[in-house]
C-alpha cells in the first residue's frame, strides 16, 4: 500500500479562491487562502465589508444521551442552553444544538476536535462522533448587515451575539453565529459542503456590489499566518 | 420652458442643471428634479398621451401618478408614468398606445365609432359567425393594451432585501411626520416611508404659501432629524400589506420585505374628479395637480382657469393660481359658497366667484388637444341656460377619497362619514393605525394632532408608552368632499374612469342591464380595473351606483383593494434569484475533465465525459463498455447517507424497511426497500451494519431529504431508542467498478480485498489513500465494485488518488448515463424512475425484498391486502432487435395490446453493451412471460414490436460481482 500524494483536505470553494491567486497556507491539512492583497488593505476591508473562507477549521458533532457527560471540562465547556455557545481553549467554539447534540469547531490548531474524536472513539457510553464537514465562511464589517439583509429573512440586528442561529441564507440552510470582533460585526456561517459554492457565490457577489472584498485568513488569525 | 415660473421656496427642481430630453421625437429642456409631465407642461406641451379606448388627447390630471394619462416607453421599458418619471439627460420617450405618433394617432378614429362601442360591447359582439372569431380576436388584441413589451430588452437583476422595524409609518405628510415623531420620541424604532422625494406631503404643495405651515413643517423635520431611532426612506412606495405585518416596499432599485411590529398608515387622500362633459381633456386637472405644478415644479398650469370647487382646498388653490399670475374664475356648486375666510381672501384678490353653479362641459379646441372655455350652469339645472367662461384650464376640487389601499389590505373595515363625505375606518385590527386624511381628519392642525394620537397609540401598543392617549380630532370645518360631484346629465364623454374611457352613460347602461352590485358593475364595466386601479374612479362609481340604486354608500359597499398600490416593475418582483445548487467535492474535477454536467434534482452530476469528435451516445456506451471490460470510477457523492445509532437501531430499520435486519451480521450489507403506509415504494438503498448498534444506510439522491424526515417522524412515533444523522453532505462517495477494480484499490489500502475476506455485500471501515473510509461491496452496475465513502473534504484527494492508481488499468470516469445503462442491463429499477407514486413491491417484481414472517413494517398491512388481489401490472424487461435502433420507444410510451393500453415503457437504452436495445416496462401480468411479443406505440402513432425478456439482461448468474 502506498499513499500517492500528500493528504490534503479541500475547501469546497478552493477552485474559486485559486482563480484569485492568493497566498496559501494550511489549516488542519487543508490548503487555505491566507491573503489576496496587502495585509493592511485586507484589515481595512474587515472593518467595512469582507468575506473569508475558513473551511479548514476542523469540526465535529457529538450526539447521544451521554454526550453531555463527556463535556463540561476546562477544554470543552458545556453550553447551558440550546443554541448557546462556549469558547474552546484552542480558540474554537462549541454550540449546543439540542438536548443531546453538540457542534464543535476547533480553532486553527484543530486540537480540541482531534482530542474529542479520540475521546469519543474510546467512549463506550451512549455518545458518538458525528462527521461534520460544513464549510465555514466569515463575514466581517460594519456593512455586513446589508449583505444579510439581502440574503436572510431574520432580523440580525436583534440577534443575540454568540448565540447559534439555524436559518437560511441565500436560500441555503445555514448555521449562523453573530458576534463582534474588535467592535466590528462578524457573522460566521456553517453551510453544508455541497451547498458551499452556492452560498459563497451569493455572499461574494453581494459583497462585491457593496464594495467589499474577499480576504484571506491572515487577518483573522495574524498570530498563525 | 415658456411656462416656467420664477423660483419659489421649496421647489423640487434644480435650476442649475438643465436637462435635454426627447418626447415624441422632439427635443425639450427641463431641470433636474422635473418629472416628464412637469417638464413638458413647462414647455407648453399639453397633449401628453392618448386614452385607452377612444384615443382622446390627455394631459396632466393628478400629477401624482393617480391617473394613467401620461404613459411612455423608451424602447426597453414601457408604461412608465410621466408623473413619476424623472427626466434624465438623453432620455428619449414616446407615448404608448398610438399608431403613427401621439399627434397623428390613427386610432383616434375609434372615437367616431364610440356610440357603437358601449359598455361591455365585446361581450355582445363578435360572436357570429363563429368562424370569424379568430379574426375579431386578433384585431381586438392589436387594438387593446397600452405599451408594448420589448422581449429582447433585459433588465439587471435587482437585489431584494429584508428590513425590520417596530413601527412602519406610511406617508410623510403632516400626520405621518407627527405620528412618526411621537412614536419615536417614546423609544419606538420607526421607519417612515414616503413615495415622494421629500418629506412634507401636502405641506409642500397645498400649504406652500402659508408661512405658519412652513414653520410647522420645519419644526417637524427638525425634530425628526434629531431622532436616531427614526429612519426615513423616500421615493419608496408601500406597495402591499400582507399578513403578520409584512409590507412590500419598493423604491427604484429593489423590493424590501419589511416586517414591522405595528403599521401606521398616514397615506392621506386622493383628490377626486368631477364628472362633466370633456372632463378628461388636456387643461382639465385636479387642484392638487395645479398646486404641485406651481409649488414643486414652478410651472404655470394655465393662463386663465375656471376653478370648480366645493371645498376650501379649491379656494386655496385659486388663491395660489392667482398669485402665480393666472386669471381665475371660481365656480362653486354650493349655494352658500365657501364659509371659511378663504372666500374673502379670494374676493379680496379680485377673483370672481359664482356660487350655486357647476361646470357642465369643457369646450375643446379643435382636435381636442386642449380646452378654450367652460360651460357653466346653475347647480341641479342641467338643461338650464348656460354661460361660458373662456379659459384654457379647468381646475377641479370637489372632494377626496381616502388613500386606504393598505388599510383595506390590512383588514380595516370602513364606514361612510357624512361630516366629511368619505369613507373612514370603522374597525381596525390590532397593531394597525390610521391618521390624518385617510382617517377623515382634514384641518392641518387636526392632522398633526391626529398623527400624534396615532403615534402614541402605536407606542402604547408596542409597550413603549403608558400615558394618556388623546382622542381623535373630530372634523369641524367645511365638508371637504361634495356628496355627488356629477355635474353632467348622462351625456357624451363625461368620464368616470379615465383609464378605461368609462363614461357616466356606461355606468347608467350597465345598471339598466342589471349590474346593480358594485363588484358586478366593476367587472362588467371595468371601472377601476385600469392601470390606476380606480384611484380616481372607484369613489365616483360607488356614488353613482348608490344613487341609481337609491341606497347609501355603506349599503353599496366598495370593491376589494389588492396589492400593489401602484404598478411595480416585474424586475423588482423577480429581484435577485437564489437557486442554490449542490455540488459534490469532485465537481471542479469533472468540469476540468470535460464532463457534461446535468441537473439531477438540486445536484450537478456528470452525465458523461466529452471527447472530441465522439457523439454523446458513443461516449456513454464507451464508458459502460470500459466498466464491463476494465475499470471505471463514478462520483456517487449525491447518494443519501444516513447513520442510525442506538440499541433499537436494528429493530427500527426492521420497521422502516420491508426486509430483515435484526439478524444482519456486522460487516454485512443488505438491500433495503421502504414503503409508505399504503405499501407504495418510496425509497431503496443499502443498509450496512457497521456495529451492533450502528447502521449506515444509503438512499436515493433526490429522495433522501424526505426519507430522513420520515425516519425522524417514525422514530418519534415508535418511541424507539435511536439516533439519526443525515450525513449526506458531510460524506462523499465514489464507486470503483469493473473487473480490475480490486487491482486499483489494493494500491491505496491495507484492507484485505480478497473475496474471502471482503465478499460481495460486505462492508468494511479502512483507510483509502490515507483517509478513513467506509467501503461497501455493491453491484449496482453488475461488476465487481467498491463503493467508497469518505468525509467530503477528502473526496477530491481520494478520487484523484484512485484515478492515479488506475492509470495502468486505463481507468476512466463514467457518468450518470453509463451508470443508468449498466444498471438497466443488470435489471435494477430506479425508485421514482421505473416506479411511480402507486407502485408496490409486487408490481416492481421486488417481493423477494419483503422479509418472510415479519409481523410489521411500514406499509405491511396494506401490502397484505394488495398481496391477496390479482396484480394489474408488473415490471418486466423488454428487448428489441439490433436493427430497431432508429425507431425505439421513449420512456412513457404506451404498450398496446388488443387495442387497449396494457402498460408503458419506464426505461430504454438504445445502445447497450449487449449489442441490442433493451428496456423496462410496466406490463399487464398476462404479457410478462419471456418471449411474449408486445406492441409499443411511439411518436406519430407508429407501432413497434419488442419481446419480453427475463431480467437481468446481463450476467443472470451474477458471476461478475463476486
Amino acid at each position: 500500500m502506498s499513499v500517492p500524494e500528500p493528504m490534503l483536505r479541500r475547501s469546497p470553494i478552493h477552485h474559486l479562491l485559486a482563480a484569485r491567486r492568493p497566498e496559501w497556507g494550511t489549516i488542519c491539512k487543508m490548503q487555505i487562502a491566507v491573503r489576496f492583497q496587502a495585509t493592511e488593505l485586507e484589515r481595512d476591508a474587515m472593518s467595512t465589508l469582507a468575506v473569508c473562507d475558513a473551511s479548514g477549521l476542523l469540526k465535529l458533532g457529538i450526539k447521544g444521551g451521554e454526550a453531555e457527560s463527556l463535556l463540561g471540562d476546562e477544554v470543552v465547556p458545556m453550553p447551558a442552553g440550546i443554541y448557546e455557545t462556549a469558547t474552546l481553549t484552542d480558540g474554537g467554539l462549541i454550540a449546543r444544538l439540542g438536548a443531546d447534540e453538540f457542534f464543535l469547531e476547533s480553532g486553527v490548531s484543530g486540537e480540541t476536535a482531534g482530542m474529542m474524536r479520540e475521546r469519543l472513539s474510546k467512549f463506550s457510553g451512549r455518545a458518538f462522533a458525528v462527521e461534520r464537514q460544513e464549510a465555514t465562511f466569515m463575514l466581517f464589517g460594519s456593512r455586513s448587515g446589508e449583505v444579510l439583509a439581502q440574503t436572510c429573512g431574520l432580523d440580525m440586528s436583534a440577534a443575540v451575539a454568540e448565540r447559534y442561529l439555524a436559518t437560511r441564507v441565500a436560500a441555503v440552510n445555514c448555521g449562523v453565529l453573530p458576534s463582534h470582533r474588535n467592535g466590528v460585526p462578524l457573522y460566521r456561517f456553517w453551510v453544508d459542503y455541497s451547498f458551499a459554492e452556492s452560498l459563497w457565490d451569493s455572499l461574494a457577489t453581494i459583497c462585491d456590489e457593496l464594495g467589499g472584498s474577499i480576504i484571506g485568513v491572515g487577518c483573522v488569525w495574524p498570530e498563525q499566518f | 420652458m415658456n411656462k416656467r415660473l420664477p423660483p419659489c421656496a421649496g421647489e423640487w427642481i434644480d435650476r442649475n442643471r438643465t436637462i435635454e430630453f426627447r418626447f415624441e421625437g422632439v427635443t425639450y429642456q427641463g431641470y433636474a428634479g422635473d418629472v416628464l409631465s412637469s417638464a413638458l407642461w413647462a414647455n407648453g406641451v399639453r397633449m401628453l398621451g392618448r386614452s385607452f379606448k377612444y384615443h382622446r388627447p390627455r394631459g396632466i390630471y393628478s400629477l401624482a401618478g393617480h391617473d394613467a394619462n401620461v404613459m411612455v416607453e423608451n424602447g426597453a421599458e414601457t408604461n412608465l408614468r410621466g408623473d413619476r418619471l424623472l427626466i434624465t439627460p438623453g432620455m428619449d420617450v414616446r407615448a404608448v398606445n398610438t399608431v403613427g405618433g401621439l399627434r397623428r394617432d390613427r386610432l383616434r378614429v375609434t372615437e367616431w365609432f364610440s356610440r357603437y362601442l358601449p359598455v361591455g360591447f365585446y361581450y355582445k359582439a363578435f360572436h357570429t359567425p363563429r368562424r370569424m372569431f379568430p379574426f375579431y380576436e386578433r384585431q381586438m388584441r392589436k387594438a387593446a393594451g397600452l405599451g408594448r413589451i420589448n422581449p429582447s430588452a433585459t433588465s439587471p437583476h435587482t437585489p431584494k432585501d429584508y428590513a425590520f422595524c417596530d413601527l412602519l409609518v406610511v406617508g410623510g405628510g403632516p400626520s405621518g411626520l407627527s405620528a412618526a415623531i411621537s412614536a419615536a420620541e417614546q423609544g419606538v424604532q420607526v421607519l417612515l416611508v414616503d413615495e415622494n422625494p421629500q418629506l412634507g406631503g401636502s405641506f409642500l404643495w397645498q400649504h406652500a404659501r402659508n408661512p405658519d405651515a412652513r414653520r410647522e413643517l420645519d419644526d417637524l423635520l427638525s425634530r425628526a432629524g434629531e431622532l436616531e431611532n427614526l429612519s426615513v426612506r423616500l421615493n419608496t412606495q408601500a406597495g402591499g400589506y400582507y399578513s403578520d405585518q409584512w409590507i412590500a416596499l419598493f423604491d427604484g432599485q429593489r423590493m424590501t420585505k419589511l416586517r414591522a411590529r405595528a403599521t401606521l398608515i398616514a397615506s392621506g387622500s386622493i383628490e377626486q374628479p368631477a364628472v362633466f362633459e370633456n372632463n378628461d381633456l388636456p387643461g382639465v386637472m385636479l387642484a392638487s395637480a395645479a398646486q404641485r405644478l406651481l409649488h414643486l415644479y414652478a410651472v404655470k398650469p394655465a393662463e386663465s382657469v375656471v376653478v370648480l370647487t366645493a371645498n376650501d382646498d379649491g379656494y386655496r388653490a385659486a388663491v395660489d393660481l392667482h398669485a402665480a399670475g393666472v386669471k381665475v374664475h371660481i365656480v362653486d356648486p354650493r349655494d352658500t359658497g365657501e364659509p371659511s375666510g378663504l372666500a374673502q381672501a379670494a374676493s379680496a384678490a379680485g377673483i370672481s366667484i359664482q356660487t350655486g353653479t357647476v361646470v357642465q362641459k369643457a369646450i375643446p379646441v379643435k382636435g381636442k388637444s386642449g380646452i378654450c372655455a367652460a360651460q357653466i350652469v346653475r347647480t341641479g339645472e342641467a338643461r338650464a341656460t348656460s354661460s361660458q367662461v373662456e379659459c384654457d384650464g379647468i381646475i377641479v376640487s370637489t372632494g377626496w377619497a381616502p388613500n386606504a389601499a393598505l388599510l383595506y389590505q390590512a383588514g380595516v373595515k370602513f364606514r361612510y362619514a357624512e361630516q366629511v363625505e368619505q369613507l373612514v375606518p370603522r374597525e381596525i385590527p390590532s397593531a394597525i393605525f390610521a391618521a390624518g386624511r385617510v382617517n377623515g381628519v382634514y384641518e392641518l392642525s387636526d392632522r398633526i394632532a391626529d398623527g400624534r394620537r396615532a403615534g402614541l397609540a402605536a407606542a402604547a401598543c408596542l409597550g413603549k408608552y403608558g400615558g394618556e392617549i388623546p382622542s381623535a380630532p373630530i372634523h369641524q370645518g367645511v365638508v371637504p368632499s361634495h356628496a355627488y360631484p356629477v355635474f353632467s346629465s348622462a351625456g357624451n364623454k363625461a368620464f368616470v374612469d379615465f383609464d378605461e374611457d368609462l363614461q357616466l352613460v356606461d355606468i347608467v347602461n350597465a345598471h339598466q342591464e342589471g349590474y346593480d352590485n358594485i363588484e358586478l358593475l366593476k367587472r362588467y364595466s371595468t371601472a377601476g380595473m385600469g392601470p390606476s386601479q380606480g384611484k380616481l374612479a372607484n369613489m365616483n362609481a360607488v356614488r353613482i351606483l348608490a344613487k341609481l340604486n337609491g341606497k347609501s354608500i355603506d349599503e353599496t359597499g366598495t370593491t376589494t383593494s389588492r396589492p400593489f398600490y401602484q404598478p411595480v416593475r416585474m424586475a423588482l418582483l423577480a429581484g435577485r434569484r437564489f437557486h442554490p445548487l449542490r455540488r459534490t467535492p469532485m465537481h471542479a474535477w469533472h468540469v476540468t475533465a470535460n464532463a457534461e454536467m446535468i441537473h439531477a434534482g438540486a445536484w450537478m452530476r456528470p452525465e458523461y465525459y466529452h471527447e472530441e469528435q465522439k457523439s454523446r451516445s458513443a461516449l456513454i456506451l464507451a464508458e459502460a463498455v470500459h466498466v464491463r471490460n476494465a475499470v471505471g470510477l463514478i462520483d456517487v457523492g449525491t447518494l443519501g447517507k444516513i447513520y442510525v445509532h442506538g440499541p433499537d437501531a436494528a429493530a427500527f430499520l426492521e420497521r422502516i424497511y420491508t426486509g430483515r435486519f435484526s439478524n444482519q451480521r456486522v460487516g454485512r450489507l443488505r438491500y433495503g426497500l421502504a414503503c409508505d403506509e399504503t405499501g407504495v415504494i418510496v425509497e431503496d438503498g443499502v443498509v450496512a451494519r457497521v456495529a451492533a448498534d450502528q447502521f449506515y444506510v444509503t438512499a436515493t439522491s433526490s429522495g433522501v431529504a424526505a426519507f430522513y424526515r420520515e425516519l425522524q417522524r417514525w422514530a418519534i412515533l415508535f418511541g424507539m431508542d435511536v439516533q439519526l444523522v443525515n450525513a449526506t453532505g458531510h460524506l462523499t462517495a465514489m464507486n470503483l467498478a469493473g473487473p480490475q477494480s480490486r487491482e486499483v484499490l489494493e494500491q491505496l489500502t491495507d484492507l484485505d480485498l480478497a473475496h474471502e475476506s471482503f465478499p460481495y455485500l460486505g462492508v468494511r471501515e479502512a483507510e483509502v489513500a490515507g483517509v478513513p473510509a467506509v467501503l461497501m461491496r455493491v453491484g449496482f452496475v453488475g461488476e465487481l465494485g467498491y463503493e467508497i465513502h469518505v468525509p467530503a473534504s477528502y473526496g477530491l484527494h481520494v478520487w484523484t488518488a484512485i484515478m492515479k492508481a488506475g492509470q495502468a488499468a486505463k481507468i476512466r470516469p463514467f457518468g450518470l448515463e453509463a451508470q443508468r445503462l449498466l444498471r438497466l442491463e443488470k435489471g435494477h429499477f430506479i425508485v421514482g424512475h421505473d416506479t411511480d407514486a402507486l407502485t408496490n413491491p409486487f408490481e416492481a417484481d421486488a417481493a423477494w425484498a419483503i422479509g418472510r414472517g415479519k409481523s410489521y413494517f411500514v406499509g405491511s398491512r396494506s401490502l397484505e391486502i394488495v398481496r391477496r388481489r390479482p396484480l394489474t401490472r408488473r415490471l418486466a424487461g423488454v428487448v428489441f432487435s439490433e436493427d430497431q435502433r432508429t425507431e425505439l420507444p421513449q420512456e412513457c410510451h404506451l404498450v398496446i395490446h388488443k387495442g387497449d393500453i396494457a402498460g408503458r415503457i419506464t426505461s430504454i437504452a438504445p445502445e447497450t453493451t449487449l449489442g441490442h436495445p433493451i428496456g423496462m416496462a410496466f406490463l399487464h401480468p398476462d404479457l410478462c412471460e419471456p418471449g411474449q411479443e408486445i406492441t409499443v406505440r411511439i411518436d406519430g402513432g407508429k407501432a413497434v414490436q419488442c419481446r419480453v425478456a427475463s431480467m437481468p439482461f446481463y450476467d443472470p448468474e451474477h458471476t461478475r460481482q463476486g
